[in-house]
């Protein structure tokens, strides 16, 4: 449950929206998908000043002393806007890893630069075979007089690419499917043995795999204490989820404007192509595959969004259910737009490759629901 | 027909297994690697279809009289099928399935003679123009113009969602020629030889996969010859709806296009993991979903091959290629979403410097599933072009529930 106050709360809300009028058109958009960061730099730093930052990190650390729920005005805002900063991966995957951590050393040496903008940590934990599922770890920590040796290779290490530092899951323990056995590392992207290979994304954001080829870390590197990894790496992805799920339903409420008013505009047949009933149930079913998550997701945020761990089968439904909107509104939008929809100048398509992305990204609706069964399975 | 029933087949499909094998270099292989859409890579395509065409075998439906090879409908499958095997690109539709087929019907002895052997070669490549920025599903309503002024037309106006204009020597297009009456009337289908004219602009639009396939073309005082119209003039409709119907259900084997991408889909599945340690190929969700596919190709299989043996313009034709369009494109759709949650996020990758042909740049992660999420964004257009899913089923309704 949030932590700040309902004042404070609708002052983020109208800073968030403040700013994103200001500064994030289409097109100034389309100038930082562009640049070769990928991001706006400055609008980082500004995300530092506004306070944005530090909104779930505790005030001993320089947050705000806010919750992961306290930022879901803001990732809904960014949904509507196409936001590109690495807010997601940052102050949320990377961010909660640290936030919850038992080294508070750590902590403390990371999470303050974190919040003033400084140091951009990221969260690698996806691999070729893991497919949606955390808990599957093939990177290995082994044992040396020192801490231990990292070598693996991770995927979609979302903004790989811009970060200073990478938050690795690895296994010291266990075959590559056990939950148990799973270390959190923090590495410094220029520590020898990591290589980033970064890239763009179809969504306009950045992604990298990062390699990890005997990498040396020291036990003041790891986050967790013995036997923690795995269920501090599950929250930060559950948190990470519950973020994504509200800037899903930001980016499916203006893509559903978006269609509803172009088709009150578009005339075929001598009239505005929204009096064909076809297209009207088409977009009533938009609105209910919306209404639906948005549903499900406040439901979610109420019930559990302040329990230190979500529950599997409720993180598991939820996820799938965004993704599932998402898909349909997505596709949906495209075809009730028409060639337009199809085209890169109309930020109608910049949408759907978007939700596209989130509906793929910490597991799709099959794995999800996968989840689920094998969550409440007795 | 199947293979059992013709003897013959099997030879005749060793004999296209040894051409392409012999004929289709790595230039042409892997611009078929790289088609992302139906519209596959223009220089290398455009290449095969000559050498095809030296072979005879550049339009397996056309008429013998025609340069067409003669083959049977199973021939004409079968040799479908090979090319898909061998991954070789697709040739481009605009001049061999639908122009062409509309000159075979409606031109003028010149008109055929002045044009087919262009199109059966490869030397020439056509464009459609066909939709106006306000002319999409309302087609009839368009209003680019063309008036007779003289010893020709001079147009005005403008076109979009025009495949590959930028790489056209030769479009056809429908204007309006005279004003009043219902919109399907006084619309004219002409046939221009040359698009290197004054006041002829081509825009090349970017899509989704951030690559330009589509143009906007614009027409400001363009002078055309009078010899232009196919058919009569004003009466380009009837033309326009019998070049539709092959477009929309005509001369592609879709399902050995589709079979194909099913035969990709399974080989990622079998390599990738389930998150659980096993592979992908064993869950059944995914065998389900799989499974339910091969069902959806084997009826547009069906469907297709008995819409190969109407005649076009027949009154069952036109309802029954909506329907085909309408089958196959939706189960492409499904076939191409299965295929990006089938790879996952790796698929998120853009890629579009290592998607150009003869490209240096290495792709990130396995080359096999380069395509996916291209083919994804790139086929959602295929719910729109040629009349959209909408249109389609308006044209079936009319029929279905005439009084």
């Amino acid at each position: 449950m949030s932590s700040l106050s309902a004042e404070m709360r609708a002052m983020l809300d109208d800073s968030v929206d403040k700013f994103l009028r200001d500064h994030y058109s289409f097109d100034a958009r389309r100038a930082q998908v562009e640049s070769v960061s990928g991001y706006a730099p400055d609008h980082w730093q500004q995300f530092a000043e506004l306070g944005w930052l530090g909104i779930p990190f505790a005030e001993d650390d320089g947050g705000l002393g806010g919750t992961v729920t306290d930022t879901l005005g803001l990732m809904r805002r960014f949904g509507r806007a196409l936001v590109v900063e690495p807010y997601l991966g940052v102050v949320g995957l990377a961010g909660q890893a640290i936030a919850n951590s038992a080294n508070t050393d750590l902590k403390a040496s990371l999470l303050p630069g974190l919040i003033a903008g400084e140091i951009l940590p990221v969260l690698a934990w996806e691999e070729t075979r893991s497919r949606g599922n955390p808990a599957y770890v093939e990177t290995r920590a082994q044992p040396t007089a020192e801490g231990w040796q990292i070598d693996g290779e991770k995927i979609t290490v979302l903004n790989a690419p811009q970060a200073t530092h990478v938050v690795v899951s690895a296994r010291s323990a266990g075959n590559a499917v056990d939950d148990d056995g799973i270390e959190l590392f923090v590495v410094a992207v220029d520590t020898p043995g990591v290589t980033v290979e970064g890239f763009a994304t179809v969504d306009g954001h950045r992604a990298g795999r990062v390699y990890f080829d005997a990498v040396a870390v020291t036990p003041e590197q790891r986050l967790n204490n013995d036997g923690e990894g795995g269920v501090l790496l599950g929250r930060a992805i559950d948190a990470g989820c519950l973020m994504l799920a509200a800037e899903a339903i930001g980016a499916m409420e203006t893509l559903l404007d978006k269609t509803i008013a172009y088709t009150q505009t578009r005339k075929q047949f001598g009239m505005p192509i929204a009096g064909f009933q076809v297209l009207q149930h088409r977009m009533v079913d938009m609105y209910i595959a919306l209404t639906n998550a948005e549903n499900l997701f406040e439901q979610t945020v109420a019930e559990h969004g302040g329990q230190a761990t979500m529950p599997a089968p409720a993180a598991a439904l939820l996820k799938a259910g965004i993704s599932q909107s998402a898909r349909y509104i997505g596709q949906q939008a495209i075809q009730l737009h028409g060639g337009i929809g199809m085209t890169d100048e109309l930020d109608v398509g910049h949408y759907f490759k978007r939700l596209t992305a989130l509906s793929l990204l910490f597991g799709g609706v099959d794995t999800h629901l996968k989840r689920y069964w094998r969550a409440t399975a007795a | 027909m199947t293979e059992s029933d013709n003897p013959d087949l099997t030879d005749f499909r060793r004999d296209v297994r040894d051409f392409i094998e012999r004929a289709a270099d790595d230039e042409i292989r892997e611009a078929g690697r790289k088609t992302t859409s139906f519209f596959p890579p223009f220089a290398p395509t455009m290449r095969w279809h000559r050498l095809l065409h030296a072979q005879g075998w550049s339009a397996p439906s056309w008429p013998r009289e025609h340069g067409g090879p003669g083959w049977s409908v199973a021939q004409q499958k079968a040799f479908e099928e090979e090319c898909r095997a061998a991954r070789v690109p697709p040739l481009l539709p605009q001049g061999l399935s639908m122009v062409g087929p509309a000159i075979m019907r409606f031109g003028t002895e010149a008109q055929k003679a002045a044009h087919l052997p262009g199109i059966l070669s490869g030397e020439h490549f056509w464009t459609q123009g066909y939709s106006e920025p306000n002319a999409g599903s309302d087609l009839a309503s368009l209003s680019c113009r063309a008036e007779r002024r003289g010893d020709h037309y001079v147009i005005n106006g403008s076109k979009t969602w025009t495949t590959y204009a930028h790489h056209a020597d030769r479009m056809f297009l429908l204007v309006r020629t005279e004003a009043g009456g219902k919109p399907q009337q006084g619309i004219s289908f002409f046939l221009l030889d040359d698009l290197d004219r004054p006041g002829l602009t081509i825009r090349p639009i970017i899509g989704l996969d951030g690559l330009p396939e589509q143009c906007d073309v614009f027409f400001d005082d363009v002078e055309v010859p009078l010899d232009s119209c196919l058919g009569e003039e004003n009466d380009g409709w009837s033309v326009a709806k019998y070049l539709l119907e092959h477009e929309r259900g005509g001369s592609s084997s879709f399902a050995a296009h589709f079979r194909q991408e099913l035969a990709f889909i399974r080989r990622i599945a079998v390599e990738t993991g389930d998150g659980f340690g096993g592979v992908l190929a064993d869950d059944p969700v995914f065998q389900q979903r799989f499974s339910q596919l091969a069902l959806d190709v084997a009826m547009v299989d069906a469907t297709e091959v008995k819409f190969a043996a109407l005649d076009k313009g027949s009154p069952e034709s036109g309802p029954m290629s909506s329907m085909i369009k309408i089958t196959a494109m939706e189960t492409l759709q499904r076939i191409n979403e299965l295929a990006i949650d089938t790879v996952g996020t790796p698929t998120l990758t853009l890629q579009i410097e290592a998607l150009v042909v003869g490209s240096d740049t290495p792709p990130i992660g396995s080359p096999d599933t380069l395509t996916a999420m291209p083919k994804y964004l790139n086929n959602r257009a295929a719910t729109i072009f040629g009349g959209s899913s909408e249109i389609q089923r308006n044209i079936i309704a009319k029929t279905l529930l005439a009084p």
